[in-house]
């Protein structure tokens, strides 16, 4: 402290302090300061133009915009986080989804078999009696299946005139 | 140089000799500001960007340098702004290093625990003043190495006197404390 100057009663409240000599605690290089000034003067002399511009940010920020962007940055990565999707629901959409596809798939097939069907009725020709009948199985029919449903309607005919005149003969049939 | 006070130089300044008229204030001045720097940075190199900016500061400055304010507390208080900023960008830089077991340190290598050599008590000094905050810290650093009177602190850090001295009394409390192991 230098003499006169107020307030050298620390040293009573801190005798190691107050009892070491006051020196630098670090030492500059050598030649430091020779020419400090002229390096100084030089540096600016190099580029006059950007030392006589004050130091500012060149890029404003908005009035507060540092206190927000803590929360800003809270609520978006708050939004992003990805979400729980319970198994239940997951297989419930799947099977919605299953079920849609056969829906759609059998609407397909009915609607294409029903056309075919309805070709089919158009292609037929008008039936009304049993003749009509008779003539379009006569007409569609092969000779061979005709012959062979011809046979079976005899013998089951000849079959039941044989039972026919059993019964009235009085013989049981087993 | 010695010869100029800083009215004649701020008259040489203003009278056209701006280079010679800084020279010589940077000359006069150029420990104290690197010192009072030096105190607060870490290292060197740090001490020579914030002392580099401070004198282009005064250079940008001197012309509009009003003359009531005195020219010594006026670079001091540019010398601690820039400081100050200059901390504020490196936060995480520590000063010193810290050592956890100091009173380990300070014990002498000859193994006699209660001698201090001279050299051990002044880095132990260095890590005690590297605890305090930071402007507890620079008030410190004013009141004992410059030797700065409170009225000019004041100016220069733009703090009542009476907050200055408190700051001062913890400060010192705290080193004490620390210096000898309590």
């Amino acid at each position: 402290m230098t003499p006169g100057d107020e307030n050298n009663d620390w040293k009573k409240e801190a005798p190691l302090l107050g009892g070491l000599s006051r020196k630098e605690l670090h030492k500059a290089p050598d030649g430091y300061f020779d020419n400090l000034a002229q390096r100084v003067l030089q540096q600016m002399n190099e580029a006059p133009v950007l030392f006589s511009l004050e130091k500012k940010e060149l890029v404003e920020v908005p009035e507060g915009y540092f206190e927000s962007v803590e929360t800003k940055i809270k609520n978006i990565t708050g939004k992003k986080e990805a979400p729980v999707v319970s198994i239940r629901t997951r297989v419930l959409r799947w099977t919605a989804a299953a079920a849609c596809i056969c829906i759609i798939a059998v609407a397909a097939f009915m609607f294409m078999d029903h056309e075919k069907v309805n070709g089919a009725i158009a292609a037929l020709p008008e039936i009304n009696t049993e003749n009509d009948a008779a003539n379009y199985l006569v007409d569609e029919l092969h000779e061979d299946d005709l012959i062979a449903y011809m046979s079976e309607e005899e013998m089951e005919n000849e079959s039941n005139e044989v039972v026919d005149y059993l019964m009235e003969d009085g013989i049981e049939l087993e | 140089m010695s010869e100029y006070n800083d009215v004649e130089l701020l008259a040489a300044f203003r009278e056209g000799r701006e280079e010679y008229a800084f020279t010589l204030i940077v000359k006069k001045y150029q420990q104290k500001l690197y010192y009072h720097i030096r105190r607060m940075v870490k290292n060197h190199d740090d001490a020579d960007d914030v002392l580099q900016n401070t004198l282009v500061k005064v250079w940008a400055g001197l012309k509009n340098f009003r003359e009531e304010a005195n020219l010594y507390t006026w670079l001091y208080r540019i010398a601690t702004n820039e400081t100050l900023t200059f901390l504020g960008k490196n936060k995480n830089v520590q000063l010193v290093p810290v050592d956890k077991n100091p009173n380990a340190r300070a014990t002498h290598r000859d193994g006699d625990a209660n001698v201090v050599s001279t050299d051990d008590i002044y880095k132990k000094l260095e890590m005690a003043i590297a605890t305090l905050p930071e402007k507890q810290r620079i008030v410190f650093n004013m009141k004992y190495f410059d030797e700065m009177p409170y009225e000019n602190m004041s100016q220069v850090l733009d703090t009542s006197v009476g907050a200055l001295k408190a700051s001062f009394h913890h400060a010192v409390k705290k080193i004490e404390e620390f210096l000898t192991g309590n």
